[in-house]
């Protein structure tokens, strides 16, 4: 245990140094979060993604460009210790990350800035179409679920991002951050590619009653305690994920010729 | 999908608004004798009204619209009429008069008329027991000794829950008689007769084949004998088949019905293969807006055309159960009441292919039957507006006292209308509704509750009732169904969720096991067989509930042979789940572990716990008898 303790220490020590270009960005969506803040608080989520990407990202290129791999040579370890010491390292920002920004949507859902901002006054009759469109985020059970859906993905992206590192190695690219949250975007118009091709597709037929499952499964676990259940469902399954990813990292690691 | 809807009507309500405003002063100058409807609306305004939505709604969706047709009547006259869109989009077949449509639910009000006519003949009591006019031994999944009386089919009150297996075959030759049909599905009772109000295919379809046995005549044979020949319905087929009307079947396969996927305005063409409703008393009546609207018109008609004596009609439409302790009746004799700005009568229908209703109110015998196959008819306006249009919308404030006190209702509810025994009680978990999330809802007296809400921008009420059960226990009752309390919710709700997560950590535990024995990490241990077979247990009971979810929203749902899979693979995975819980506590108990395997030999006991546990409070490996 010592021994991974003192891994994560020499890999926090590495973020130190790190160039201001990442910070930057961090700022820039920091603020952006910030402004999305007033139209509903579970869009900030999305900084916990942005987060998992962004920190591995740092942690992989450190390695590879700052000479933190030599560093190894010095500590006594094994590449079993180093796997799973960059697993709970980045599982624990995220996890921290996470109990932030959790606190952060649950301070504006309560203090009800949304209502302040939109509902109030003369834009009350105005935005009633972003009202309906932004209902899901607001209501308070919507945006825990919402909010337990970024951090599932958040773990998986952030693991999966691990395990190709350990079984491929570490191709340095420029901006790489960006290129990272780039494919988030990618990711998500693939999604909504894929989504047209289920509907002009027969495939509707198998996807849509599985779809409705789902929904009407979430539907239901969104009841109990306004929507903590199915959060702490979402977050258990990340995390189930990133221990599952972290066994195959060990295992495509030791087996790697390095 | 409320917000959707709530939407689409803001918009339509703005557009006619704008209509209103638009021809005021037309509807205004229409001559004085006019027709005025329920609503306080002029026919012509009306028509106008109607022909405006059309127009939007069409340029709305630019396209072809699927087929509703509608019409309006005042006693034995038809005020107005209105074949929209096309009964088959690709062969540009257009709706007409002829079109025929499925009518759903609507079907069992023949049953109820049919009871009413035996009773009036004085072949059927009301109040008699129903084991009275049905084999001996006919029900054999009762729970409860209490009578089940006639009055209690009607007012879905017989104590059946939702049946778990298909109401509906894509193969009309699977279809037996109605008798075999019957005690194929017979549903589990769970509730007390004459308590809870239940809305019950199956009861219903039981009503038909006790019309059946009483008038000693095939169900389909006394329908055409008694409702169809004397109202002049020949365009209308009741049996599961629609063999009983050739016209009508041919008819039929013309018919297409339509969606919109994902609200795309892409029209997707469905029910290009009918299915057929085996218990068909309750849901198989297929026929043209003309017949369906000369049926209403019955009910209305002071001569009662389907009865001899006019106390029959009138005691069809005095109330069998009312609000609370009230004289407003939420159910008569198997016909719904609903109130607009005059209390209606009527039913509504619904199958994989179409959408109906039927209402009427007889003080001023005006009635309105609307057919279409456009499967989003809640976004359709020509179909969810119309009711409003004729009848007006519903304030309640003839109600409104100083006395109204607001209802603070706790804990969970549940729809009465669901499965709470078999394979598929967890179902009864996933349509949840907090008490302390309901607003607006105030006590007016007699155990009457008001619920009031702004909806397009005008005042709107609806009525329900409270209810008080034999265990103490009380619910809210809704028109044909209720919303009953949920004992012990939060360690139900936790159990079911600590399942799901049990099958998705036993799937994630299997990969990777398989990923270290692979690369020979881990070396074979102590009891890994038993634990390994129960992991595959807990993935396979979380694969077969998948699998049940996923039959249960396709368009014939749970065929008795997935669900006896289903059952079967919930029964291997408790015995296997105990096994290695077991195997686990022994291994913990009886062995020098070291403290890491200790940890995930309490992890897999756990898993292991939940997923029995979960099996057998769920009752997920009773296929049958439910």
């Amino acid at each position: 245990m010592k021994r991974i303790i003192d891994l994560m220490r020499i890999d926090l020590m590495g973020f130190k140094g790190k160039k201001d270009t990442d910070f930057k960005f961090f700022l820039f969506f920091t603020i952006v979060l910030g402004i999305a803040l007033i139209f509903a608080g579970s869009f900030v989520s999305l900084f916990v993604l942005v987060v998992a990407i962004v920190m591995c990202n740092m942690l992989l290129s450190n390695e590879e460009k700052k000479g933190y791999r030599k560093s190894f040579g010095v500590v006594p370890t094994d590449r079993k210790s180093v796997v799973i010491a960059r697993f709970a390292l980045l599982t624990l920002i995220t996890t921290i990350t996470g109990i932030i920004t959790f606190i952060i949507m649950s301070i504006t859902n309560k203090s009800g800035l949304y209502d302040t901002v939109w509902t109030d006054g003369a834009y009350a009759d105005t935005n009633k179409f972003l009202e309906a469109a932004l209902m899901p985020f607001i209501n308070k059970a919507a945006s825990r679920i919402v909010f337990g859906m970024i951090f599932m993905i958040s773990l998986m992206v952030m693991s999966s991002m691990l395990r190709k590192y350990y079984k491929k190695g570490y191709k340095p690219k420029k901006n790489a951050a960006l290129k990272g949250v780039l494919k988030v975007v990618g990711g998500y118009f693939g999604f909504g590619f894929l989504v047209a091709i289920i509907v002009f597709t027969p495939l509707k037929k198998i996807v849509f009653p599985v779809n409705a499952m789902f929904f009407s499964v979430i539907k239901s676990l969104a009841v109990p305690f306004d929507g903590m259940l199915a959060m702490l469902l979402f977050i258990a399954a990340g995390y189930g994920f990133a221990v599952y990813m972290a066994v195959c990292a060990v295992v495509d690691y030791e087996k790697r010729e390095l | 999908m409320k917000l959707i809807n709530k939407m689409i009507g803001r918009a339509a309500a703005l557009v006619l608004a704008a209509g209103i405003a638009v021809s005021g002063t037309a509807f205004a100058a229409e001559k004085d004798e006019e027709l005025t409807l329920p609503s306080g609306i002029s026919v012509s305004a009306f028509e106008k009204k109607v022909g405006f939505l059309t127009n939007t709604y069409g340029s709305e969706i630019n396209s072809k619209l699927p087929p509703t047709s509608a019409a309006v009547f005042h006693g034995d006259e038809i005020l107005y009429t209105n074949y929209e869109g096309y009964i088959n989009m690709k062969d540009d077949i257009v709706n007409d008069e002829n079109a025929v449509y499925e009518w759903g639910s609507i079907s069992k009000t023949m049953i109820w008329v049919s009871i009413m006519q035996l009773w009036e003949q004085g072949k059927i009591d009301l109040d008699a027991d129903i084991r009275t006019y049905l084999p001996d031994g006919f029900l054999h999944n009762l729970t409860y000794d209490d009578t089940i009386t006639v009055t209690d089919l009607m007012n879905h009150q017989g104590g059946w829950c939702e049946s778990t297996y298909r109401l509906f075959v894509r193969d009309a030759d699977d279809i037996g008689s109605l008798e075999e049909e019957l005690r194929k599905i017979e549903p589990a009772q769970t509730f007390r007769p004459g308590e809870v109000s239940s809305y019950s295919n199956w009861g219903a379809a039981l009503a038909g084949f006790i019309v059946q046995r009483v008038s000693g005549m095939d169900y389909t044979e006394y329908v055409h004998k008694n409702i169809l020949e004397p109202l002049g319905m020949e365009h209308t087929a009741v049996s599961a088949d629609h063999s009983d009307n050739m016209w009508v079947k041919e008819q039929r396969e013309k018919l297409r019905s339509y969606t919109m996927p994902m609200m795309l305005p892409i029209w997707e063409e469905t029910g290009a293969e009918p299915v057929y409703c085996p218990i068909y008393p309750s849901g198989a009546a297929v026929g043209t807006i003309g017949d369906l609207a000369r049926y209403a018109q019955a009910f209305v008609d002071d001569e009662h055309p389907l009865f001899e004596k006019a106390e029959t009609q009138e005691k069809l439409f005095s109330g069998s159960a009312f609000y609370g302790e009230s004289d407003i009746p939420c159910c008569s004799y198997g016909f719904w009441p609903q109130e607009y700005a005059v209390r209606v009568y009527g039913h509504d229908g619904g199958t994989n292919s179409g959408v109906a209703n039927m209402l009427f109110n007889r003080d001023s015998k005006v009635g309105l039957v609307v057919l279409t196959t456009n499967s989003d008819h809640n976004y359709n306006p020509m179909f969810s507006l119309l009711p409003e249009y004729v009848f007006g919308d519903y304030t309640g404030k003839e109600l409104s006292s100083q006395n109204e006190k607001s209802v603070e209702l706790k804990g969970e509810y549940t729809f009465s209308r669901t499965t709470l025994k078999g394979i598929g009680k967890f179902y009864s978990l996933l349509g949840i509704v907090d008490g302390d999330k309901i607003e607006g809802m105030t006590d007016i007296g007699n155990d009457v509750y008001k619920l009031t809400y702004v909806d397009n921008y005008s005042d709107r009420a609806e009525i329900f009732g409270r209810s008080r059960y034999s265990d103490g226990t009380e619910g809210i009752r809704l028109g044909s169904a209720e919303y009953i309390p949920v004992k012990m919710y939060v360690p139900k709700i936790c159990l079911l969720s600590a399942f799901f997560l049990a099958g998705i950590s036993a799937i994630f535990v299997l990969l990777a096991k398989r990923r270290l024995k692979k690369a020979k990490i881990i070396s074979p241990y102590k009891g890994e067989f038993i634990f390994t077979w129960a992991q595959l247990a807990k993935a396979a009971s979380l694969l077969a509930i998948a699998v049940l979810l996923v039959a249960a929203m396709s368009d014939t749902g749970i065929s008795k042979s997935l669900g006896a899979c289903a059952g079967v693979t919930q029964i291997i995975s408790f015995v296997v789940c105990a096994a290695a819980a077991a195997a686990g506590a022994a291994f913990i108990i009886r062995r020098k572990i070291s403290k890491y395997g200790k940890i995930c030999y309490f992890f897999s006991i756990a898993g292991n716990i939940v997923t029995a546990s979960a099996i057998a409070v769920f009752e997920m490996y009773r296929f049958w008898g439910c």
